[in-house]
């Protein structure tokens, strides 16, 4: 199968609006089409070979791949609606990356910026399947409306991560900003560091102890620092806090105490 | 009672003149008649080996023959943390029915009755794979989780497989008394065969008793089998169709000692006790390998002086179409 690769030309170019690159359409072109495929930009309609520098190669995936290199902060809604393959950025990345995608991965190693994974538009529904892993930092909102599928943190995350949250996995490994599940409905946030939850809104922590655990927290993709959480870890208790009870949320936010 | 003659001629019988003897006891060169199935492996962990051994205990229960029992259910291996899901101890349970919809209803129930019930326990499915490669699949927590009232949580969790590509499992996490009950929502079923068999003739209860626990030592070995019987063999070998219209299986009278003399017979004089090791198996070849593990380690623990000779049922080759050939598996199948 096909991998992309982007490299971005200007990282101080103007803000680019990603959304309309599809890794499944993207794959089945050639590398003049996808040259002259339309991105949006603050100064107006560019063609990506504008932006980017195009290579394409073949891999032995049965699904295809694309590799974005550079800083690419001023490029946003990277994998929007993304569904099948995956993408990996090489640097850092703009607002909405993984924007309501319902499969397939997104690895960015580096930081992403505000709203990661989360509703565009009109939407009110943001990832809905799918894995999303950030080696660096986000920004607010990440995880914003998320529905289904997992996001990976293994920095900090800023405010209001897991807002308004309705299903699936949210993992972070440092820091959290204020509001934390904000809204939340269901789903799992799981915090790595331990966390100060309004008691008006979330329920007094508990001991945590369920096999489930082992399965959250023991796989082999994890990184180093969340594979620490393991529950054969002694050292560490675990708590959960259910809410947002304020709309009659049953959604969980795990945390450990070293 | 039958008014058919004894028609053993023993001077001809083929304990006398059998071209293949395994420790010097005979194996009659005939062949165990086996029918498709459908099976599919379930993996059951708990906080402590007793507790999951309790769990599996009920599980399996009633589960020896589909003639009444739904299910031929048994323990396939123990399980050690390394091996399990979830870190802790656990067991394989194979589980074979005559139907995908027989299975589809015995499985939950057995799940919901005996697993939920007991302390600590979850349950996964034990046949890795989806839906692309299992389409047919047997509900768990897909049945389970109503019992959850509306506060079970429905959990998918991406695996990165070998090749890179990521699988979503999908568990149900219900709450009760000492914490929540873990289960994956459903498992793959897949084809399989049963009713692989091989009969053992004794020259008494004790000596015929040991080497089948012989052999069922042996098979317990075997990944891919479970012999559903109680201690993995039965005295009621049976045949088809029965003097009585309702029954469609009695006994075969033809392997009891105490009809020698009044009904036709398959026993050689010195045959004092007979019994029938079943196998269940998820392939041919595994079950074949079973056999020839069980067969000879049945052979080898009492010898000429214990067995009279090994044999198998069948029914003429009519009603199954996995013929296990003993003189085939015994000579050709590397140990």
């Amino acid at each position: 199968m096909k991998t992309i690769l982007l490299s971005i030309k200007d990282s101080d170019a103007a803000t680019v609006d990603a959304s309309t690159l599809r890794l499944d359409e993207l794959a089945k072109k050639t590398i003049d089409e996808i040259a002259r495929q339309t991105i949006r930009s603050a100064d107006g309609d560019l063609e990506l070979g504008d932006v980017f520098r195009v290579e394409r190669s073949s891999n032995d995936s049965a699904e295809p791949s694309l590799i974005v290199r550079g800083d690419c902060r001023a490029v946003h809604k990277l994998g929007h609606q993304h569904r099948l393959g995956h993408i990996r950025v090489e640097g850092n990345i703009g607002d909405c990356c993984g924007s309501c995608m319902t499969g397939g991965t997104i690895t960015v190693n580096g930081n992403a910026a505000d709203y990661l994974a989360a509703p565009t538009g009109t939407r009110n529904v943001g990832m809905n399947g799918g894995l999303l892993v950030v080696t660096g930092n986000v920004g607010d909102h990440a995880g914003h409306r998320m529905r289904r599928g997992e996001i990976r943190i293994n920095g900090n995350a800023g405010n209001s991560i897991a807002a308004w949250q309705i299903a699936g996995t949210i993992l972070v490994s440092g820091t959290v900003g204020e509001h934390p599940a904000y809204g939340m409905r269901r789903g799992t946030l799981v915090l790595r560091t331990p966390v100060q939850l309004p008691a008006n809104r979330f329920s007094v922590p508990l001991p945590l102890d369920s096999p489930f655990q082992h399965l959250m927290l023991n796989r082999p993709g994890l990184r180093p620092n969340l594979a620490s959480l393991s529950p054969t870890n002694a050292r560490l208790t675990w708590w959960v806090s259910r809410g947002d009870r304020a709309i009659n949320g049953i959604g969980e936010v795990w945390h450990v105490r070293d | 009672m039958t008014d058919s003659p004894n028609v053993n001629v023993t001077a001809e019988h083929w304990t006398e003149n059998a071209t293949l003897r395994i420790a010097g006891v005979p194996i009659q060169a005939t062949f165990a008649e086996a029918f498709d199935m459908k099976v599919t492996r379930l993996i059951m962990t708990a906080a402590d080996r007793r507790w999951c051994n309790d769990a599996a205990a009920a599980m399996v229960g009633f589960g020896t023959s589909v003639i009444a029992c739904g299910v031929e259910i048994a323990v396939e291996r123990e399980l050690t943390p390394e091996q399990t899901p979830d870190g802790r101890p656990g067991v394989a349970i194979l589980a074979f029915a005559v139907s995908g919809k027989e299975l589809e209803k015995q499985i939950p129930r057995r799940a919901g009755q005996c697993v939920l019930t007991c302390p600590t326990t979850a349950l996964y499915a034990g046949l890795d794979g989806d839906r692309s490669i299992y389409p047919n699949r047997v509900p768990i927590g897909k049945a389970l989780r109503y019992f959850g009232d509306g506060m079970q949580i429905s959990k998918q969790v991406l695996q990165t497989n070998a090749d890179g590509r990521v699988e979503a499992i999908r568990y149900w996490r219900i709450p009760v008394m000492d914490g929540e009950f873990v289960c994956q929502h459903d498992v793959g079923r897949t084809e399989a065969i049963g009713g692989g068999n091989f009969i053992l003739l004794g020259r008494s209860m004790p000596a015929v008793s040991n080497a089948c626990r012989a052999a069922v030592d042996a098979i317990r070995q075997m990944p891919g089998v479970i012999t559903p019987f109680p201690g993995g063999a039965t005295r009621s070998g049976s045949k088809v169709g029965s003097k009585y219209a309702t029954l469609f299986a009695s006994t075969n009278e033809a392997f009891c000692p105490s009809l020698r003399k009044i009904a036709e017979t398959e026993l050689p004089d010195d045959a004092a006790a007979v019994l029938e090791v079943v196998l269940d198996g998820m392939s041919f070849d595994e079950i074949s390998d079973a056999m020839k593990a069980g067969i000879t380690a049945a052979c080898e623990s009492v010898g000429r002086e214990g067995l009279v000779g090994v044999t198998a049922g069948n029914y003429g080759g009519k009603l199954g179409r996995h013929h296990f050939k003993l003189h085939d598996i015994m000579m050709e199948r590397s140990s």
